[in-house]
């Protein structure tokens, strides 16, 4: 039977479905899937790059997506994304990615099956001008972003992630044929914005466990991703059960990335437990779901996802926006009210049973309602696109191909090419250095450019010591791995695969700089991103020498701008993003009574960009 | 005389007003008059007043108010509600018309005196008024235009002024100190000095004048009792109203005179409910003013917002669009920004137009215009008095880089220390120039002078984030002379063609300022009306004008009148001559920057005849808005002007291709989005 073929345009992996947007395209994944489309799966990399902005390496795994669709593209994001604005706003396409654009070009030009295009989210929506006529286009709303900056003023924090103004939204909805919701106050608010029919679209989530009797609570649960309204609403919630907890009340555990952004200390009546592998242990480890939501747009996936694993659930209003809600116990004021709550029924049978009762209802009603909304947007869809021929499904992805070892000084690089390589970074004594940067050479004509598979280069302990040796990496454009950026030890190994990198093509580069040493103070006059004078600013530093040796590490003591022209030898070439280099003086920390003599370049590790100083051509004073 | 030495003492200013308002009541009875104010079935403003007491002021302000003239859009209701005044105070009830009076038996304070009058409201402004303020003209629309100055404003307060002329306030924030409220410049002789000229969000602004937008006032359930009789319950309002992402914003066109506490209880009452309820508003809002991390503190406390971007702008003088000279493109890059929502101070460094409204005549009212010092000395106040306080840096001209550097070095300072990024805007490369002026008058010019003379400009430019230059030929002139981080930045104008067809008009037009004898646009006329224009008039007939628009010296009017051209001087709106004519010229010799007579007059549809050098600052293609013929073939420039005239398919032709490209390169949007890019630093974790 023939199927008809669906792209998916994402900017968040499917896999690990660790968040509640994953989740939620995952859902609809499957809904599609059920209702009887080919999945095709382009990620564009946006999330990989704000993972490793943090210092974090991603945790995509892109070999389960290679299984789970037909066919599975990886866009790498060039430019880095402006993750706040000075603006009052965003304007609507300045998450937008240009590579989007040619891939869609060349995936059309040779998907000709392919009959309709699911974008993610509307700050990617440009592409769909990139898309040909006749194909169905649909945007996936998720959130509403024309009021999210607002939602900051709750905690006079600072806005970031993407918000722009209704009129902007709007107009980027208006650019799809077809605009889901994710609840229906949402839904409302786009029709009338747009002036459209919108669809809504919750997810409809499989019952993992059925409800229980009520039972004394000995422990409440929140599980999350490390967002803001996440943040925002559980920091204040743990705040006050803090304050108010005594033993007789029931333990808070947290769960999931958002543990990293809670202080570590310990706190009475809370347990952080972290990333967990298997969300049911989670689930089966506390009697409650706590969704204290005081922040955050669209659905919460926490309270369907608590619902689905047979918890009650107790939490705001705001949390339980868009589920059909009739208890009391499901639209509190604020996370303190929901703290007062749960002390107040953690020992009352009948409170609990009642309680289990109204979640049960809900939780049927909702399920209910995402069936019924999933079979009218399939239709929707079907509907409008013509069914195309049978195409075969793609096999599944090939375990990690090792294809070089080189020795490297006293280590080894070894290069692999694997979706995830998830072998190599567990292995003892084995550390990622650089995943390679993809260079599109003909975005628009091959596909092939596209590929999930990446090359990765990892560092491995060597008994072989060798004189000289080209690194594995020259010449390579590459994106290094976050964990240099704060390798500012002596671990031998690492300085080696600093070095290795130092050969691969750097991000920006400037040349003509000079290393000035006065007794003990040594001073690098070079041009220097300005964006990194700013206090606070991550950044590593490493003296390249020109002996075979590894890199050593320095540190800026100080940055003072110089008034005047740059060395008539010095030149800038920028390949990726927009970092303005001005003249600047750096006094240096040296790191051993060394000579400043011997150095060949410096490489600069900051915001997931790689920096190289070349002083080869002009060196000590 | 400075308006700062016509004002009087608060005290003595407040002595005099209420000598006024006695006699004022006097006659108001004596004579037997009404306080009248027309039915307003449909108002947009509700004026809610709560008296209690003070009859003098209060006959006062009624009558004043009687006397605003308001437009359609501020059209207003007035509720009065008194909370048990005495007798004597309410023998001026029956001399109102039109007021919906509440007489409450007693005093139930003023927050629920302001709920009472707020209920029966039926517009969707509420503007709470104390019964001792005078509003100056305007004042009402003012308060309403805003709430969209800001992304959801909530509140918006006026400018008060003490009788006598002393500023009261100028919107008002928060210190984490004792006093804890700060008015913003109370106490200042100057009441329209340049820091209490500008909108922006603030921390609270007083009860005395507040507008409060109808659903936000519903949402929040009016004023919180817990500040019963008085005192800080407009603060308290504001705090809330921003808690739920409302702005409070602080409007200065909306001027008041305040004689302030004038239905105060005795002095001592006053202090202590003051201090009370200084204790439970900080109760409330401690941890979310002082604790969140993010209140804006030193000089930033006049502001609430701290996460707008905050863009220093310094230039010759106040830029207008009616100006010339890189002027009105320094109007279009302020304005823009502002729209973007920055927090924009203009330093006019020699030059500033005495009036606020001359000053304010075409620029965003969020824009701070500081006073013109000669540069130097104020550059390194701000320094100092404003330390921290500002993003970006942004030095239009050259010789203003160099006078900024020049101060800074002199200071021992770097730029830096004044904002993070910093950007010079080279707004016309003088040495570029200079150098086609000496080949146009046929001195000779080399390459080694050239770069020289770009470089001695130039010179201290390695140091911005940003160089910036208005057209592609000069973004190769600059890269040539090894600037770096050059990019470019033109004009923004939005394609606005006029309605007549091209049998409808007739003539050409010039247009650009001819103050200056000598300078390029001088130049540019004799050499058209002594060369190519009597061959123009010979093709196409004597009867075609030349219209001349834009300030001119005597001595050029005079020669250029006689030599047959109208002179129609400085217009205001060129809207209706871009209409008129058919063709426009611009015979430009030598020049630098880009050329803003083009872009207007290509975005009003008329076509124009160029020479070839302006036809390169633009970087447009032949036929795109303009025609272009060298100067130095007078004959073939002449032709090229009388095709225009006379062909019509070539006219449209050019017409449309010009609007296309002005909407494909100028909009607003593109304008606002490069500017962005300019100053806003890649986010950096």
């Amino acid at each position: 039977m023939n199927k008809p073929v669906l792209l998916v345009v994402a900017p968040m992996p499917v896999f690990p479905t660790s968040a509640g947007n994953r989740k939620r395209l995952l859902a609809t994944c499957e809904l599609l899937e059920n209702e009887g489309f080919l999945l095709d799966f382009a990620y564009v990399a946006h999330e990989d790059q704000i993972y490793r902005r943090f210092g974090q390496e991603p945790p995509t795994d892109m070999a389960a997506m290679c299984t789970r669709f037909r066919r599975t593209y990886r866009i790498e994001v060039e430019r880095p994304i402006k993750i706040k604005t000075r603006a009052h706003a965003f304007g609507l396409d300045d998450w937008s990615v240009e590579e989007l654009d040619d891939f869609l070009t060349a995936y059309f030009k040779q998907t000709p099956e392919c009959g309709a295009i699911l974008v993610n989210y509307v700050f990617l929506s440009k592409c769909l001008a990139s898309v040909p006529a006749g194909i169905v286009t649909i945007i996936d709303t998720h959130d509403r972003f024309g009021n999210r900056k607002a939602q900051y003023a709750v905690t006079r924090g600072d806005p970031n992630f993407f918000y722009c103004t209704d009129k902007d939204e709007a107009a980027g909805l208006r650019r799809a044929d077809l605009i889901l919701a994710i609840q229906e106050r949402e839904r409302d608010h786009f029709r009338y914005s747009t002036g459209r029919d919108v669809l809504v679209l919750p997810p409809a989530l499989k019952v993992e466990r059925n409800f229980g009797p009520p039972r004394r609570l000995e422990a409440v649960g929140f599980v999350g991703h490390g967002n803001d309204a996440n943040l925002v609403s559980i920091s204040t919630f743990a705040d006050h059960w803090s304050r108010l907890w005594r033993p007789e009340l029931p333990i808070l555990k947290i769960a999931g990335e958002i543990c990293t952004a809670l202080p570590s200390e310990p706190r009475p009546g809370i347990e952080l437990l972290g990333y967990v592998a298997k969300l049911e242990d989670f689930y089966d480890a506390v009697e409650l779901i706590v969704a204290p939501m005081s922040m955050g747009t669209g659905l919460k996936l926490k309270v369907a996802e608590g619902l689905a694993f047979g918890k009650p659930v107790v939490g705001t209003a705001l949390a339980f926006e868009g589920f059909p809600t009739r208890s009391a116990d499901h639209c509190l004021p604020g996370p303190e009210a929901v703290a007062n709550r749960i002390a107040a029924i953690s020992d009352e049978p009948s409170a609990m049973g009642h309680l289990i009762d109204e979640c049960v209802t809900l939780f049927r009603d909702y399920a209910r309602a995402a069936e019924e909304a999933g079979v009218t947007f399939a239709k929707a869809v079907k509907a409008r696109i013509g069914v195309s021929a049978g195409v075969p499904m793609r096999s599944a992805a090939s375990e990690p191909d090792l294809r070089q070892v080189v020795a490297y000084g006293r280590v080894e690089i070894v290069e692999g090419e694997a979706p995830a390589a998830p072998s190599l970074f567990t292995a003892e004594g084995v550390k990622h250095v650089a995943t390679e940067r993809p260079y599109y050479d003909d975005p628009i004509r091959d596909l092939g450019t596209y590929s999930p598979c990446a090359r990765r280069w990892f560092v491995r302990r060597g008994a072989t010591i060798t004189t000289e040796a080209n690194s594995p990496l020259a010449g390579r454009r590459i994106i290094a791995a976050p964990a240099l950026i704060d390798c500012g030890s002596q671990d031998e190994q690492m300085l080696w695969g600093v070095r290795s990198l130092s050969e691969a093509r750097p991000d920006w580069l400037s040349t003509g700089a000079r290393l000035l040493q006065v007794g003990n103070d040594w001073t690098l006059e070079t041009l220097w991103p300005t964006a990194l004078i700013a206090q606070g600013v991550r950044l590593s530093m490493f003296l390249i020498p020109n002996a075979f040796a590894p890199a050593v590490p320095v540190k800026i003591a100080k940055t003072m701008m110089l008034f005047g022209s740059p060395s008539r030898t010095s030149v800038v070439e920028k390949t990726c993003g927009d970092w303005p280099l001005a003249p600047a003086a750096l006094r240096l920390e040296a790191a051993s009574a060394r000579d400043a003599t011997g150095w060949r370049a410096v490489v600069v590790l900051a915001v997931g960009l790689v920096g190289l100083i070349d002083m080869s051509a002009e060196t000590v004073s | 005389m400075t308006d700062a030495e016509t004002t009087v003492d608060p005290g003595e200013g407040r002595i005099a007003a209420l000598a006024a308002a006695r006699l004022h009541w006097e006659a108001l009875f004596l004579n037997e008059r009404l306080i009248e104010f027309p039915s307003t079935p449909r108002p947009n403003v509700s004026i809610v007043i709560v008296s209690r007491g003070a009859r003098h002021l209060l006959a006062t302000t009624l009558a004043n108010l009687s006397r605003y003239l308001p437009t359609a859009e501020e059209a207003f209701e007035v509720i009065l509600v008194d909370n048990a005044s005495d007798a004597e105070t309410r023998r001026l009830f029956p001399k109102l018309t039109n007021v919906t009076l509440i007489l409450n038996e007693k005093n139930v304070g003023f927050g629920p005196a302001c709920d009472q009058g707020a209920v029966i409201a039926r517009a969707n402004r509420i503007l709470f008024l104390n019964p001792d303020v005078d509003l100056m003209p305007g004042a009402i629309k003012a308060l309403v235009d805003g709430f969209s100055l800001f992304d959801r404003v909530g509140i918006v307060g006026a400018r008060l002024v003490f009788p006598g002329g002393f500023l009261q306030e100028a919107g008002a924030g928060f210190v984490d100190d004792a006093q804890v409220t700060h008015p913003y410049l109370r106490g200042m002789q100057d009441a329209s000095a340049p820091e209490a000229l500008f909108a922006r969000e603030v921390g609270y602004v007083s009860g005395a004048v507040m507008m409060v937008d109808r659903e936000l006032y519903t949402t929040l359930g009016g004023f919180d009792r817990d500040f019963d009789p008085a005192y800080f319950e407009d603060t308290d309002l504001c705090i809330r109203a921003q808690r739920l992402g409302w702005s409070v914003v602080y409007q200065p066109r909306a001027v008041a005179i305040h004689y302030e506490n004038a239905t105060s209880p005795d002095r001592a009452t006053a202090a202590a409910l003051i201090d009370r309820h200084r204790g439970v508003f900080l109760d409330k809002h401690r941890k979310w003013l002082f604790d969140s991390g993010a209140h804006p503190a030193g000089f930033m406390a006049r502001e609430m917002n701290r996460f707008r971007l905050r863009v220093l702008y310094v230039d010759d003088r106040t830029p207008h669009l009616d100006l010339g000279s890189g002027l009105p493109r320094a109007n279009s890059i302020v304005n823009a920004m502002a729209s973007l929502g920055y927090q924009v101070t203009l330093f006019p460094a020699y030059e500033s137009d005495d009036e606020p409204a001359d000053r304010y005549r075409d620029l965003h009212p969020t824009v701070e215009i500081l006073k013109p010092q000669g540069g130097t000395k104020l550059i390194l106040d701000l320094c100092r008095e404003r330390a921290g306080y500002y993003d970006v840096l942004w030095v239009s001209r050259p010789h203003n880089i160099a006078m900024v550097c020049h101060a800074m070095l002199a200071g021992g300072r770097s730029p830096r220390d004044l904002a993070q990024r910093i950007v010079f805007d080279t707004e016309a490369v003088f040495a570029a120039r200079d150098g086609v002026e000496a080949v146009a008058r046929g001195r000779g010019l080399t390459a080694e002078a050239l770069q020289g003379g770009l470089k001695k400009e130039l010179r201290f430019a390695a140091l911005a984030d940003k160089v910036v230059c208005v057209s592609p030929s000069e973004e190769r002139l600059l890269r040539a002379a090894e600037l770096l981080n050059v990019v470019v930045l033109g004009h923004s104008v939005e394609p606005r063609p006029g309605t007549n067809s091209f049998a409808d008009r007739s003539g050409v037009l010039f247009v650009g300022s001819l103050k200056h004898e000598g300078s390029p646009n001088v130049d540019s006329i004799d050499w058209l009306l002594n060369h190519t224009w009597p061959k123009v008039r010979r093709a196409f007939g004597e009867d075609v004008r030349l219209v001349l628009a834009g300030d001119i010296a005597e001595t050029a009017r005079d020669r250029f009148e006689n030599a047959g051209a109208t002179v129609m001087g400085r217009l205001d709106r060129l809207d209706r001559v871009f209409n008129e004519v058919r063709v426009a010229v611009a015979p430009t010799r030598f020049a630098g920057g880009v050329p803003h007579k083009v872009h207007e007059a290509v975005s009003h549809g008329l076509p124009m005849v160029v020479t070839p050098i302006l036809k390169r600052q633009v970087n447009w293609e032949e036929g795109e808005g303009l025609l272009s013929a060298p100067w130095q073939d007078p004959d073939a420039f002449a032709s090229t002007v009388t095709s225009l005239l006379r062909n019509k398919a070539l006219w449209n032709t050019t017409r449309e291709r010009g609007l296309a490209r002005i909407a494909a390169d100028h909009s607003a949007h593109t304008f606002a989005r490069a500017i962005r890019n300019i100053c806003e630093a890649e986010t950096v974790a």
